[in-house]
């Protein structure tokens, strides 16, 4: 799954403030893309570990969007491997060059993409869909001045990432049960390909509609209006912990960019 | 021929990376024409057994015979098994997708060597036996249907192969009495005019009036494989394992706490009248 | 708590209700003069085929589909009022048929906190009350757990905790049971029996397995969106040509009690339950 399911387990990475752990998160991902120098990868590596060791979260749930992606992993190092323009090439044929530079650019894109992915998912790992929900309305807030219903967007963002492994779950279901009517989703041929995945998408399709009517009548019959109209969550303050945590965060991100 | 499972053993990995056994050293032997109903609680492995069943899963170890040939080796030809083992998931109502019901029923034999004449007549064949009329709903949407419609029209998209094994899932959960017991006939009838029936099911009482061999599931091992009659007039080893003998048998095993020795063969409704009538009959011919 | 259930006031009171869905500008009735009245308290089962309405039927009692044409009045409230209609929702809860299309959190006592938020109930209150619905459910202890680890009965459970933490004066249970395992069947209707014993609160069932209905207070049998028939079970089930003409199979042992009948054995009074028929054939014998 590309998208953690919330793992209720009580680990200072938990505790965190939601909205500090998304900016923590945006000043980590400044520091990868910043970073050039094998120190740099180093010390992002040990800031994850550090950051999954405080998790207490299974090794294997926070590494499970790398293990899923492995071939698009290979496709880009390749992309990259094999497209970088360079001055000087090692091996050259048509619009293909192969280089030293390439090479590192691609290990460079595949770093990063994973460093985002595993730190997108322990942050859905640790966080609660209606933490999230509350922490996304409030940072989103400076939006309000462009008239958009930040508190409404905040509970879509939640439910859709709450829908994600049903809708996914469901959707193996599906392809099983179109396998099982002989349907063939190997095909190698582009056009069939694509035809072939009609009948996954279109009950897919189908069926988010109905859970996503069903919802909105049970949220309606529990009194939901609009988000604006809700008990307001504690402005809590935050704590030493989660102003460290953000301070080590922003420290790790301009040491990332001047070095 | 039959469907074989020799000691099959089945995992899947959980969430957090352990292993979870769903099915352990299984060895079971379906033939042609039977009618077996596969009963357990929700998580028993059910579910898995007939996927197993239907080649959409692969063992971790024991093999899946289809005629003979393991179904799981590389060069078996996977087109004839799907054409002969039809499986019907639950709620195959949410699988309907195309846009005319003739086309959604027709998709089984898309990849098949029939002519269109060929293919449209199966298609009615088999949207008849579910108890429609072809010309009527053919050009209909699937979508434009009410929820028992959809179920027969996707069952009728099973059937479409002319299966020699059908395996249903949940066949009538959700379904009301008329619908459920219109459908329990028409399988029946299918059953008896030679297509081998397998059902997992809750409904005891449907089990028990229609299967005629019984397959019980527990915790991913099988406890009981034995005739309906046999295994439903064990009652205390169904109470065992939480699980329902159906009414008729229920109650005649309440009378005969109750001092009225009802047979433990009265499994159906008419069998379980016809005991207490005659009880209560001799009761009468004594008094008087 | 005050365990004497006053069974006289009317909380449901609707006459005339008709409704019908428009398809792209074809209408199509669904519910055809209803008269329905529900007593504080009761026990109400609403019985039919699928297709009969009673969806749709019970979407009014909370306002979810207004009332087209005819009067409804719930707990003094007129269902047409629109501006009173949040008031009813609190007032009438409901718990749906699919347990996995209700949840809005992961977390089950955030997702039990939900309604309670939506009335903007004080911040420092909303724990206890959660904890309380949870408690009254049998779920205590599952605070921290998400819905989706859980059995199909115990979502229902936590679902009708939700409802149950706004304290409503009816609850409307949508074939909670039709997705269920009979065990997940016969944990969500002892629930919903025990509650309405214990809390006096009113239940609306909808269901179309007959058995579920056998220990309600009344049963309100709809057929093509027409009451066909409102009394108690007993009334109901033993009315045979009632029960042929909607295509309904009555109970099992209400089936032996005709069957034994047209054989010339009569029992005293028709059971309803398998224990009462044991009883009854043992008087025999």
């Amino acid at each position: 799954m590309l998208i953690g399911k919330f793992v209720p387990i009580n680990s200072i990475i938990h505790r965190l403030d939601a909205r500090m752990k998304i900016v923590s998160l945006i000043f980590l991902l400044v520091a990868v893309i910043s970073t050039s120098t094998v120190y740099g990868y180093a010390a992002i590596i040990m800031v994850l570990t550090v950051i999954i060791w405080l998790s207490k979260l299974s090794l294997f749930a926070v590494l499970s969007p790398i293990r899923r992606l492995w071939l698009f992993f290979i496709v880009i190092f390749f992309m990259n491997a094999f497209f970088f323009s360079s001055d000087n090439p090692l091996f050259s044929w048509w619009i293909i060059s192969f280089s030293g530079e390439g090479i590192r650019q691609g290990i460079k894109v595949v770093f990063n993409v994973c460093v985002v992915m595993i730190l997108g998912n322990v942050l859905t790992l640790s966080t609660s869909p209606i933490d999230m929900t509350n922490a996304l309305s409030s940072l989103l807030t400076p939006l309000k001045l462009l008239r958009v219903p930040v508190e409404d967007v905040a509970m879509i963002i939640n439910i859709a990432i709450q829908f994600v492994p049903t809708i996914l779950e469901e959707s193996n279901m599906i392809r099983k049960a179109q396998t099982a009517r002989g349907a063939h989703f190997e095909s190698r041929k582009l056009r069939e390909k694509a035809l072939s995945f009609l009948p996954l998408l279109i009950p897919i399709f189908i069926s988010s509609f109905r859970r996503a009517d069903e919802l909105s009548l049970a949220m309606e019959a529990r009194g939901y209006r609009n988000a604006k109209r809700r008990t307001k969550k504690a402005g809590v303050p935050f704590r030493v912990l989660d102003v460290t945590a953000v301070a080590a965060c922003f420290v790790i991100c301009i040491i990332q960019i001047y070095i | 021929m039959p469907i074989e499972l020799e000691s099959v053993s089945f995992a899947y990995k959980s969430a957090d990376g352990s292993e979870i056994q769903a099915l352990r050293d299984i060895s079971i032997k379906i033939g042609d024409g039977e009618f077996v109903g596969i009963m357990g609680h929700t998580g028993c492995g059910k579910t898995t057994l007939i996927q197993l069943m239907a080649g959409l899963l692969t063992p971790v170890s024991g093999s899946v015979l289809f005629d003979g040939l393991d179904i799981n080796m590389r060069d078996y030809d996977r087109a004839k098994l799907r054409e002969a083992v039809s499986l019907v998931f639950q709620f195959p109502e949410y699988q309907l997708f195309e846009s005319t019901v003739e086309r959604d029923v027709a998709f089984g034999l898309k990849h098949s060597r029939q002519s269109r004449d060929e293919i449209s007549e199966r298609v009615r064949w088999s949207l008849e036996i579910m108890g429609f009329d072809f010309d009527l709903i053919r050009k209909k949407s699937p979508l434009s249907l009410s929820g028992g419609e959809k179920r027969r029209v996707a069952i009728a998209g099973a059937l479409v192969t002319k299966p020699r094994y059908l395996i249903f899932d949940e066949p009538i959960a959700g379904l009301d009495q008329m619908s459920r017991n219109a459908f329990l006939e028409i399988i029946d009838e299918l059953n008896r005019e030679g297509t081998a029936v397998v059902m997992v099911s809750h409904n005891a009482d449907a089990i028990s009036e229609y299967c005629k061999r019984v397959i019980i599931f527990s915790d991913g091992e099988l406890v009981t494989d034995g005739a309906v009659k046999e295994v439903f007039s064990d009652i205390n080893k169904l109470e065992e394992l939480y699980l329902n003998a159906g009414t008729p048998r229920t109650i005649g095993h309440m009378l005969s706490g109750h001092g009225m020795e009802i047979s433990d063969k009265a499994t159906s409704y008419d069998e379980l009248l016809f005991a207490i009538k005659s009880k209560l009959q001799n009761v009468e011919r004594t008094l008087h | 708590m005050n365990n004497t259930v006053h069974h006289n006031s009317t909380v449901i009171h609707g006459s005339d209700i008709s409704f019908s869905y428009d398809f792209d500008g074809q209408l199509s009735s669904a519910l055809t003069d209803i008269d329905i009245e529900i007593k504080k308290g009761e026990f109400v089962a609403i019985l039919g085929q699928n297709g009969s309405g009673k969806s749709t039927l019970a979407k009014h009692f909370n306002a979810l589909l207004p009332v087209q044409k005819g009067k409804l009045t719930v707990c003094g409230i007129d269902a047409k009022n629109q501006s009173e209609i949040w008031r009813l929702r609190r007032l009438c809860g409901m718990v749906f048929q699919n347990p996995d299309n209700q949840f809005v959190s992961s977390v089950i006592e955030e997702d039990v906190a939900f309604g309670l938020e939506n009335y903007e109930v004080d911040r420092e209150l909303i724990p206890d009350m959660v904890e309380n619905a949870l408690r009254l459910v049998g779920m205590s202890g599952y605070e921290k757990r998400s819905p989706h680890s859980l059995s199909g009965g115990q979502k229902q459970r936590v679902a009708l905790a939700g409802v149950l933490a706004l304290d409503p004066d009816i609850i409307v249970f949508d074939e909670v049971t039709a997705m269920l395992d009979p065990m997940g069947r016969k944990e969500i209707l002892e629930e919903i029996h025990r509650l309405n014993k214990e809390t006096g609160k009113t239940v609306v069932m909808i269901t179309h397995y007959v058995e579920e209905t056998v220990n309600a207070d009344k049963v309100l049998l709809l057929h093509n969106g027409r009451v066909a028939g409102f009394g108690t079970p007993r009334e109901i089930f033993t009315n045979t040509e009632l029960m042929q003409r909607v295509g309904l199979v009555s109970p099992v042992p209400v089936r032996l009690f005709n069957d034994l009948k047209a054989e010339g054995i009569c029992l005293k009074s028709c059971p309803l339950t398998n224990e009462e028929l044991v009883e009854e054939i043992c008087r025999l014998s």
